[in-house]
């Protein structure tokens, strides 16, 4: 579904990304793990667009991404969330949640102008569609509420479901536990989990390993801009270079 | 003091409330879409000059010169915004002003624009109604806007481009409407207002005006379209209310101004001031 080939990101001098080749299946859930600072979010930031990588190719159901811009590719299926949370923290949760859905609300500009049935009755779907999304994510009852006074979980469980609101067949969630408590991850877990019905494809980044290992079908792991692993979460506990990446090198006697 | 008399008097000060209206909806639309854009008062000042050129230089008539006034700066913003709005911030601001600069020296220099004497004998063909029209249209338009996709893109923009971007918004088509409905705006409030002052020069639309727009949709505050018409409203007023002060009148003026944005640095027409905070 989602390939990357022979990638490289350097900022400056520094590799962030060195010759990463990764692919996702369709439908699962991978987990991408690896310390601080070894190119897991600069990842994210290449396939979403942010960063034009220095070399290699990238490619989403057939879309070659490194020709579009952020917006298209967007509308191409992928949609995500970030490690420091990006809400529109002045508008309301309802209309966080909208936003998302701006590219498949499809009425035009006399649309909007003259306020005709078609516009009106794209509106309140997605407002209905939006109140459904808070639901799901467990945030009920608080659609005109401003996200900025959300706590900071309830942050996160919102960004989760204004990347929701843009049906994307691909979502990537960058650290979608850090900073929750365990009963708010053990939401956030059964949440991910029920994406399946939705045949969607999940991308995530987390360090929280009793999250990662409980959720994931399959394991990337990234140090200094590589990826040094693969495999399914027991193949990668059983990983010495990842054991070595995590704990370092053990000293030769 | 009867009727016709009064309107005598005030009818230039009622005309301005509503042109400048236009004007403080001009720039609350490229602000609210997070950009600071200083070029309003060129706009303004292209719009006048250009539906002043048709109904002084070719006896056109009115409608088709404000047609031309609000088409003309709109083609302008079209044209500049693509390289101009790569820019943000004060960096945008210092571009912007220094393309109302340009337009301050070519309408200085052209013969068409009359040169530095600008162009008088203007003939007064525009009546209240025609402003108070223009106003609703503009408010109404607005307000469809405010409460439609495009209007919420300008707002998540204005928060956070990057993840505007990362929603399936194309920011920079969106910043450049929001650019070219506000220069079409200032276009068409410049040709209202320079057929019922009757004369128009480069002056007018400088600098001091382009600061005094911004200030006017920052004083009133940019939550709504009522912010900037009562901003609009309060800039034209006031050096009128404070004649009584006659030498310290600008003074009084400034201080009025420093005081509102010390006390209420949201403007004065604040609705989210009120908006229930969780817990409460």
């Amino acid at each position: 579904m989602l390939a990357l080939h022979r990638i490289s990101h350097h900022f400056g001098g520094v590799r962030a990304l060195d010759d990463v080749t990764l692919t996702v299946e369709k439908g699962g859930i991978q987990g991408l793990i690896g310390p601080n600072g070894a190119g897991k979010t600069t990842l994210f930031n290449v396939i979403t667009g942010l960063f034009r990588p220095s070399e290699g190719t990238l490619s989403f159901e057939g879309h070659n991404l490194l020709q579009m811009p952020p917006h298209r590719i967007a509308t191409c299926g992928i949609a995500r969330t970030f490690q420091n949370i990006r809400l529109f923290s002045e508008m309301t949760l309802i209309d966080n949640v909208v936003v998302g859905m701006h590219a498949r609300l499809a009425y035009g500009t006399l649309g909007w102008m003259l306020r005709t049935r078609a516009f009106r009755q794209a509106e309140a779907g997605a407002r209905q569609q939006a109140r459904q999304l808070l639901e799901r994510v467990g945030l009920a009852g608080h659609d005109n509420e401003l996200a900025g006074n959300l706590s900071y979980g309830n942050q996160r469980k919102l960004e989760i479901a204004r990347a929701l609101a843009a049906e994307p067949r691909l979502l990537l969630l960058d650290e979608p536990v850090a900073g929750m408590n365990s009963t708010e991850k053990n939401e956030i877990m059964s949440l991910v989990k029920s994406l399946r019905q939705d045949h969607m494809t999940v991308l995530l980044i987390e360090h929280d390993m009793r999250f990662v290992m409980g959720l994931c079908d399959t394991l990337a792991v990234l140090n200094f801009g590589h990826v040094i692993a693969q495999g399914s979460p027991a193949q990668i506990q059983a990983n010495p270079a990842v054991i070595e990446a995590y704990l370092g090198q053990e000293e030769s006697a | 003091m009867d009727w016709s008399s009064w309107w005598a008097t005030y009818s230039t000060l009622v005309l301005s409330l509503g042109v400048y209206g236009l004007m403080a909806l001009s720039i609350y639309l490229t602000l609210s879409c997070g950009l600071l854009s200083l070029a309003n008062a060129a706009f303004m000042g292209i719009g006048a000059y250009a539906s002043a050129i048709v109904t002084l230089q070719y006896e056109g008539s009115f409608p088709a010169a404000l047609l031309l006034g609000t088409a003309a700066p709109a083609a302008v913003a079209l044209l500049i915004g693509v390289p101009v709005l790569r820019l943000s911030g004060v960096y945008l601001a210092m571009a912007t002003l220094g393309f109302g600069e340009v337009v301050r020296v070519i309408a200085l220099n052209l013969e068409i624009t009359g040169g530095p004497l600008g162009l008088n004998g203007i003939p007064l063909l525009t009546e209240w109604w025609h402003v108070l029209l223009a106003l609703v249209v503009t408010v109404a338009l607005l307000q469809a806007l405010r409460h439609s996709k495009v209007g919420r893109a300008f707002e998540a923009i204005r928060e956070d481009e990057t993840a505007a971007r990362l929603m399936g918004i194309a920011t920079e088509r969106v910043k450049l409407l929001a650019f070219v409905l506000g220069a079409a705006i200032a276009g068409l409030a410049g040709g209202l207002n320079a057929h019922y002052t009757f004369t128009l020069s480069p002056g007018n639309f400088g600098f001091e005006s382009a600061v005094d727009i911004l200030t006017m949709a920052v004083l009133g505050g940019i939550q709504g379209v009522a912010g900037p018409l009562l901003g609009g409203a309060l800039i034209t007023l006031l050096p009128e209310l404070l004649r009584g002060l006659q030498e310290f009148r600008m003074a009084a003026n400034g201080l009025i101004l420093i005081a509102v944005v010390l006390f209420m640095p949201q403007g004065i027409w604040a609705p989210l001031r009120f908006r229930r905070r969780p817990g409460k």
